[in-house]
C-alpha cells in the first residue's frame, strides 16, 4: 500500500506507529512499510522529498475549462436602455447647452433636442423594469440609496432626470405654444397699421419671462448634471463588475460619456436636416457640424483608450462574435463612414441633404453598435474560463 | 492502543457544534466554513444534504464526463458543489498521480462585492456576519451575479430572484450546525466562530507541513491586498485555478470613484465645448 492509496484521514492516523519494530534481515517483511514509518515521522523532522514536481509541471491549471464566473443575465432590453439612455441625456445636454448660450439664434436645436431627448426617455423604464426577475418589484430600486452601487445611483439618476425632462418637455410645449400665438397675434396687427404693436410682441417673444428664467435655471442647473451622471454611470456600472471584459477599466465610463454626446448630435442632425431642405442656411448648422467632428475624434481616442486598457480581453469584441458589431457598427459606421458621408463634397443640395441624413443615421447606428457589442460580449466573456483567470491575476 | 484510535476518531469528527458565546459586548462571534479539501472524499453528502434541506431543485441529469462532476459549478439551485480535480501524471507508474476533491461554496466574504452592488439592498450581512439574500426584498436585477469575483450567484428562471448558500441561516438561528457541515462524514467541511476555524485551519497546514504535504496553504483566510477575507475559506494543495478559484479575486468597486470622475471629466468637458460651439457670436 502506498501511502497515496491511504484514505487521507487515516495518514494522520498514529496506528501505524505502533507497528511492531522491522527486523533487520527478515524477508518478508513488505518494502513499502518503511515507507509507511516514514510518514508518522515526529514534527521536526526532515519532510518528505516533493514527489509530485512532475505532475505539477503537467497539468494545466483549469477546471475542464468550466467557466468560473455567471455570465450576466442582461438581454438585448439592457443594450437598447443603454443606447436610448445615452441618446436621451446627450440630447438633452446639447438642447440646454444651445439654449443658454445661443439663445434665440439656436431655438430649432433646443427644440428638436428637448423633444428628442423626451422621446428617447420614454422607453427607457420600461426596458428596464422588462429586464427584471421580478418586474412587479421595480419600485425596490428605490427602497434605498446605496452610493457603492452604480446600479443604485443609476436608479436615483433617473428618477431625477425623468422630473427635468419631463419639465423640459412641457417647457418645450408651452413655449412653441406662446411663439405660435405671438406669432399669430403680430400678423393680425400687421395690416391695421399697428407696426408698433408688432415689433412689442417680436421682441416679447425674444425676451422671456421671469418664469422662463426660473425654468431654465432648473433645466441647466439641476438636469445638466443628471443627463451627465446618466449619459457615463452606465459604463462605470459596467465597469464595476467582476465579467472580464468589463472589470475594472477606467475608460469605460469615459466611452459611455462621448458615445451619449456623439448620438445626441447624430439624431439632432437627423432631424434638423429631415425637418427642413434648408437646414443648412440655419445657423445652428455650423456648430452643429464642428461639434460632430470633436465628439468623433473623441469617441475614437476613448475608444482606442479602453481597447487598449482591456488588451486581450476585449477579444468577444475585437475578434469574436461581437466584432462585426465593433468594427462594422461602431468603427465602420459610426465613426468613419458618419464622417466620409459628412465630408463628401457634392454641388447638389438635394444630395447633400440625403448624404448628410445618411451620415446622422450612420452615426446613430454605430452608438448603438457599439452598446450592443460591449453590453452583449460580456455575456461571451463571462463564461471564458480563460478570460476570468487573466482577469483575476494578482496585481504585480 | 485506546489512545491512537480516540485520536483518530477526534480527527475525523472533531466537536461540530460549537457553542456559541458572546463576548463582553453581547455579540455573538462571526460564523463560517472551514473547507479543508486534504479530508474531502467526494462523496457528494454535502450537496445532498444542502439540496434537501433547502428543498432545492434538481439541476438536471447532465452528462459532463468531467470525472464525477456533474454538477460542475455553483449556481442559482446549487449550493454546494464537489469538483474532482484528476491529475494523472503521464509516466509509466503513474505515481504522482493524484485526485483532488472540493466541496465549493459560496465564500460569505467579508466585504462582499454582490452585497456592495445590490440596490435594493435585499443582499445584507445577518447577525452571524453571514452575506444572506433576503428573498421578499431581491427584485431580480442581476447586477449582484457579475458583481462576484468567484461565479456564486444566479437568477431563478422559476421566481426571478437572486439565489445563493445561506450558510444554512434559518438552522444556526435553532443553534444547528450547517446541513453541509453536518452531512460530511469526513470533517472536511467543518463549521464554527471564524476566528476558532482560522486557528484551527493554520494548526492543520503547520501539521501536513510537517508531514510532508508541503503544498497545503489556506485560499481566503486572509485578507489579500485586494480582497477581504473570506467567511467560508479553504485549504488547498494547488493553484486556486485547478480547482476553478480565482488566483487573486478583486472586488468590483475598486477604482469606482476614479472611474465615475472620469466619466463625469468627459461628459463635462463635452459640456463646456458645447456651450463654446453655440456661445461664440453671443447669445442673441
Amino acid at each position: 500500500m502506498t501511502p497515496e492509496q491511504l484514505p487521507k484521514g487515516q495518514r494522520d492516523s498514529a496506528p501505524i506507529s505502533q507497528l511492531p519494530p522491522q527486523e533487520s534481515g527478515t524477508t518478508l517483511s513488505p518494502p513499502d512499510t518503511q515507507e509507511l514509518g516514514n510518514l508518522t515521522a515526529p514534527p521536526g523532522s526532515a519532510p518528505l522529498p516533493p514527489r509530485n514536481k512532475k505532475r505539477q509541471e503537467e497539468t494545466p491549471k483549469s477546471y475542464y475549462d468550466v467557466p468560473m464566473l455567471q455570465p450576466p443575465v442582461w438581454k438585448w432590453e439592457i443594450a437598447t436602455y443603454f443606447f436610448l439612455g445615452g441618446l436621451s441625456a446627450g440630447a438633452y445636454m446639447l438642447a440646454r447647452m444651445a439654449s443658454r448660450f445661443g439663445g434665440r439664434r439656436f431655438r430649432d436645436v433646443e427644440q428638436v433636442g428637448t423633444l428628442i431627448a423626451a422621446a428617447a426617455f420614454v422607453p427607457c423604464a420600461p426596458l428596464l423594469v422588462r429586464d427584471l426577475g421580478d418586474w412587479k418589484r421595480f419600485h425596490y430600486m428605490l427602497r434605498v440609496f446605496r452610493p457603492k452601487s452604480p446600479m443604485s445611483v443609476g436608479s436615483w439618476t433617473l428618477t431625477g432626470y425623468s422630473a427635468f425632462v419631463s419639465l423640459a418637455a412641457l417647457n418645450e410645449w408651452r413655449k412653441s405654444r406662446n411663439e405660435r400665438n405671438r406669432a399669430q397675434e403680430a400678423s393680425r396687427h400687421k395690416g391695421t397699421g399697428g407696426f408698433f404693436r408688432q415689433e412689442t410682441c417680436k421682441a416679447k417673444i425674444s425676451e422671456g419671462t421671469p418664469l422662463d428664467t426660473v425654468i431654465d435655471a432648473a433645466l441647466d442647473g439641476g438636469g445638466v448634471p443628471l443627463a451627465l451622471m446618466l449619459a457615463g454611470y452606465t459604463g462605470v456600472l459596467l465597469s464595476t463588475s467582476a465579467t472580464p471584459l468589463w472589470a475594472r477599466k477606467k475608460w469605460l465610463g469615459a466611452l459611455f460619456s462621448v458615445s451619449s454626446v456623439s448620438t445626441g448630435v447624430s439624431a439632432i442632425e437627423l432631424a434638423l436636416q429631415w425637418k427642413s431642405p434648408d437646414a443648412e442656411a440655419q445657423p445652428s448648422h455650423a456648430p452643429l457640424k464642428k461639434l460632430d467632428a470633436v465628439v468623433k475624434i473623441a469617441e475614437a481616442v476613448t475608444l482606442a483608450g479602453y481597447l487598449t486598457e482591456a488588451g486581450k480581453l476585449a477579444a468577444p469584441i475585437t475578434k469574436g462574435k461581437y466584432a462585426p458589431h465593433l468594427w462594422g457598427g461602431a468603427v465602420g459606421a459610426g465613426l468613419v463612414g458618419s464622417a466620409l458621408l459628412g465630408a463628401l463634397p457634392v454641388k447638389n443640395p438635394k444630395t447633400r441633404r440625403a448624404l448628410r441624413i445618411a451620415s446622422a443615421a450612420a452615426g446613430l447606428a454605430g452608438g448603438l453598435a457599439l452598446r450592443w457589442a460591449i453590453s452583449q460580449g460580456g455575456h461571451v466573456s463571462g463564461k471564458d474560463p480563460q478570460a476570468a483567470r487573466d482577469s483575476s491575476k494578482p496585481a504585480s | 492502543m485506546i489512545e491512537p484510535i480516540r485520536k483518530v476518531m477526534q480527527l475525523v469528527r472533531p466537536e461540530e457544534i460549537v457553542a456559541i458565546e458572546r463576548d463582553e459586548h453581547g455579540v455573538k462571534p462571526a460564523m463560517g466554513f472551514f473547507t479543508d479539501t486534504t479530508l474531502c472524499i467526494g462523496c457528494k453528502a454535502c450537496e445532498v444534504a444542502c439540496k434537501q434541506w433547502n428543498q432545492l431543485p434538481s439541476d438536471g441529469n447532465n452528462f459532463t464526463g468531467n470525472s464525477y462532476d456533474n454538477t460542475s459549478h455553483l449556481s442559482e439551485t446549487t449550493w454546494r458543489h464537489v469538483a474532482f480535480v484528476e491529475q494523472i501524471d503521464s509516466s509509466r507508474q503513474r505515481e504522482s498521480s493524484r485526485w483532488l476533491m472540493m466541496s465549493d461554496v459560496c465564500k460569505h466574504c467579508v466585504e462582499a462585492p454582490c452585497q456592495e452592488a445590490c440596490p435594493t439592498g435585499a443582499l445584507i450581512y445577518n447577525e452571524f456576519d453571514n452575506v444572506y439574500v433576503q428573498n421578499d426584498i431581491c427584485n431580480g436585477c442581476g447586477y449582484c451575479i457579475t458583481a462576484c469575483p468567484f461565479g456564486v450567484l444566479g437568477r431563478s428562471e422559476e421566481d426571478g430572484h437572486a439565489h445563493k448558500c445561506t450558510l444554512c441561516y434559518d438552522r444556526q438561528k435553532d443553534g444547528m450546525t450547517p446541513a453541509c457541515a453536518k452531512a460530511c462524514p469526513t470533517a472536511s467541511i467543518q463549521f464554527g466562530p471564524i476566528e476558532e476555524l482560522r486557528e484551527r485551519a493554520r494548526q492543520r497546514v503547520d501539521d501536513l507541513h510537517s508531514r510532508g504535504e508541503t503544498e497545503a496553504y489556506l485560499y481566503g483566510a486572509d485578507a489579500t491586498a485586494e480582497y477581504g477575507p473570506l467567511n467560508a475559506f479553504f485549504l488547498l494543495t494547488d493553484h486556486p485555478n485547478a480547482y476553478n478559484l480565482p488566483e487573486a479575486p478583486k472586488k468590483a468597486t475598486t477604482g469606482m470613484t476614479q472611474r465615475y470622475g472620469w466619466s463625469l471629466l468627459a461628459g463635462l468637458a463635452l459640456t463646456v465645448i458645447s456651450a463654446l460651439a453655440f456661445g461664440t457670436g453671443g447669445r442673441k
